[in-house]
């Protein structure tokens, strides 16, 4: 009886993990769908400086860990977890990449290994972070017994603030950057649509967090005046967004030989979505 | 303020690196709001200034590679630039070889390379902008 019971429990705890895969691979795609169906990634996959992703590869990988500490599979709270929960992420994110880019006919045995690995790998990091954001948003939480009571939707520290922040800049602005249209907007505006882009992207991560109260909306006590948080987390939280743009334009060889001008505006046109992005995940994540 | 808040928005203790942090990005925000408003002010529009520059030249096999560098020295951005190369003979022309960039932004260079099959070396060679759109 007992021993029935106890491989009863051996199932669920396998079936509960095989649904976290599940939902890691849904999670993988939909975050990833833009980007495996993105013609320009596929051609930086072939062509971009290798350096420059071995670099994004190993970056990844500590922001995976972060992620899988506040987010993971199993709402883990060693790090040793969150490191296998992040690998899996980051696995997860490697098959669902092949199995897409193979649908797509991206890839065939007649490419070199090089195209090959270099088409998954740059997918592979969105897909990975996907799969990891796919457990605690897709996740039915009616299923996750009660230990989400103490989930870490509560304080956060200053750092880990401005840490999400990061993430969800690079994760907006890695789904964008690679597009064209980054350069050719760039391009296309004067000075003074510049500074308005400025402007706009300042308003709206304020706006985000602040003021349209969304759910997990950072409240202000009332006896603060406005300017404190501007300050504090809108104001770094921009900059932030805006190195993180300049990151990702690098990685993707979008900054190569043009002017400081020129790289400041399409930073500044990466830097909208990159601000959203800082400012959704401090509240999703 | 109370030590015992647990709001970081609201205790105090911890507010120092906040902002310092809040003060520099601010002053950065602030820097780069001043240095696209100033290039707002200069610019007086106008059109892409096409130029240019051969940096090298090798043979590869059985082709000869021309190297260049393109400039725009203008304040727009051009699209679509096509860059022909002509190598003449007795006024007579050899071969005719273009590439075509995708942007050519403002005040940036770009390189490129030309591919012919007679020596460049041994006869007369034209390399120019032939043409742009606007991005």
């Amino acid at each position: 009886m007992a021993q029935a019971s106890s491989s009863n429990d051996t199932d669920r705890q396998s079936n509960s993990y095989l649904i976290g895969i599940g939902r890691g691979i849904g999670g993988a795609l939909l975050f990833a769908i833009p980007m495996l169906m993105t013609m320009e990634m596929w051609s930086l996959g072939m062509f971009m400086d290798r350096t420059r992703l071995f670099i994004l590869l190993i970056v990844t990988l500590p922001l995976l860990v972060v992620l899988a500490h506040r987010i993971g599979f199993e709402r883990t709270l060693s790090w040793s977890d969150a490191l296998r929960d992040a690998c899996l992420a980051y696995g997860i994110g490697i098959f669902s990449s092949v199995i897409i880019l193979t649908v797509f006919n991206q890839l065939s045995p007649d490419m070199s290994l090089d195209e090959i690995v270099g088409k998954i790998a740059l997918q592979s990091v969105s897909a990975g972070m996907g799969a990891l954001l796919g457990r605690s948003q897709l996740g039915n939480d009616s299923l996750e017994d009660d230990d989400d009571d103490d989930s870490p939707t509560g304080d956060v520290g200053y750092l880990d603030e401005l840490f999400l922040m990061a993430i969800g800049a690079l994760f907006l602005s890695l789904n964008i950057a690679p597009t064209d249209e980054m350069i050719v907007i760039a391009y296309k505006m004067t000075g003074w649509h510049a500074l308005a882009l400025v402007v706009v992207s300042v308003l709206a991560m304020h706006g985000f967090v602040y003021a349209v109260c969304f759910k997990g909306s950072h409240m202000l006590s009332p006896d603060m005046p406005w300017w404190h948080a501007f300050f504090r987390f809108t104001m770094v939280g921009y900059v932030l967004a805006l190195l993180i743009s300049f990151y990702t334009l690098w990685t993707f060889e979008r900054v190569d030989g043009v002017s400081y001008t020129q790289v400041l505006y399409t930073v500044i046109v990466l830097g909208l979505p990159a601000s959203i992005g800082a400012a959704a995940a401090r509240l999703i994540l | 303020m109370a030590k015992s808040s647990p709001n970081p928005e609201s205790s105090q203790e911890t507010a120092l690196i906040e902002w310092i942090f809040g003060i520099i990005s601010a002053c950065l925000v602030l820097a780069m709001i001043g240095w696209v408003c100033w290039q707002a002010l200069s610019s007086t529009g106008g059109k892409p200034l096409l130029s240019i520059e051969i940096i090298n030249q090798t043979q590869q096999g059985p082709s000869f590679e021309v190297e260049f560098l393109i400039k725009n020295d203008g304040p727009m951005a051009a699209a679509g630039v096509t860059v022909q190369g002509e190598l003449m003979a007795n006024g007579q022309s050899l071969e005719n070889r273009e590439v075509v960039f995708d942007y050519v932004p403002a005040h940036s260079e770009m390189d490129g390379v030309l591919l012919f099959k007679n020596d460049p070396k041994t006869s007369e060679m034209d390399i120019r902008a032939s043409g742009y759109t606007d991005p």
